[in-house]
């Protein structure tokens, strides 16, 4: 029964193995493997950097201070004029 | 590699560092390309699912959980693409021992592991090896050649880790006499 790595380590068979050669994909389809994965890696990059400038820039917008104030006034400016028409002269 | 280094590279990983993935690559290529050769036994395939590996692994790094450990992972998906692959295509364990079939008849060309098995005892080691049902290629595969811990093994089988030492076990003594039926066929030659 084999319980633990060293039971792995101490077995002659297992450790033959261990000897057999490594094998490579073609050197041209490694090299392609490289190149896609480079082009998936910036392109995932592009795509959450261009999602980052969009927050970045919608968060710039509406919480910009003049934008907040201007906002808040009109929209107290809404609600004591609805107050006033209900209250009538 | 140790797990710091590879902890610093899965980050690099997550920022888009191409640099980071090319040293995991020329790391860990060979050893993945190598099991799944052996476990699907063609060379084509191989190659087309190593490259969905790593594909795979560009796509979902910045998903990786912090203490991920790469190499069981890595193969984690490597198996269950071969899985996909082995339901679509109906690949049996008769095409794999096909192979060899092949190279006892004296026809070398064409099997992906001629080139390398240069001395007999590996040639037979192979052959052994392909003669094994699936799934205990696969735990053997693992832990001798890919040398994944008992534990990372059963993690990447889905297995509880004594169970998975079982059929380490099981898979070990089929191989052994795999290989002895081999030896009896060359000396009867």
């Amino acid at each position: 029964m084999i319980r633990g790595d060293e039971d792995i380590a101490a077995d002659p068979l297992l450790d033959m193995l261990a000897a057999l050669p490594l094998y490579e994909p073609a050197a041209e389809r490694a090299e392609r493997i490289r190149r896609f994965s480079h082009a998936a890696l910036a392109g995932r990059c592009r795509a959450t950097q261009r999602k980052s400038a969009f927050l970045a820039r919608a968060y710039t917008a509406f919480l910009e201070p003049a934008w907040v104030l201007a906002v808040v006034a009109a929209s107290l400016a809404w609600c004591f004029n609805r107050v006033a028409l209900l209250l009538g002269p | 590699m140790d797990a710091a280094d590879e902890r610093s590279l899965l980050d690099g990983l997550k920022t888009g560092d191409a640099a980071a993935f090319d040293a995991l690559y020329d790391h860990w290529r060979a050893r993945l390309f190598g099991h799944l050769v052996r476990m699907c036994g063609r060379k084509d395939v191989a190659e087309d699912l190593m490259q969905e590996t790593w594909l795979r692994l560009v796509r979902t790094a910045p998903q990786l959980r912090e203490g991920t450990s790469f190499g069981p992972w890595l193969f984690t998906v490597a198996r269950n693409l071969l899985a996909s692959y082995r339901r679509s295509r109906l690949l049996d364990e008769e095409r794999v021992q096909e192979l060899w079939r092949l190279e006892s008849d004296g026809t070398k060309a064409g099997s992906p592991f001629a080139d390398a098995a240069s001395s007999e005892l590996q040639g037979h080691l192979e052959e052994a090896l392909a003669s094994l049902p699936h799934k205990y290629r696969e735990a053997v595969l693992l832990v001798a050649v890919e040398r994944l811990s008992p534990k990372e093994a059963a993690s990447v089988c889905s297995l509880r880790p004594d169970a998975f030492r079982q059929r380490l076990a099981r898979g070990r003594a089929l191989l052994d006499a795999a290989l002895d039926r081999l030896r009896e066929k060359e000396n009867r030659r």
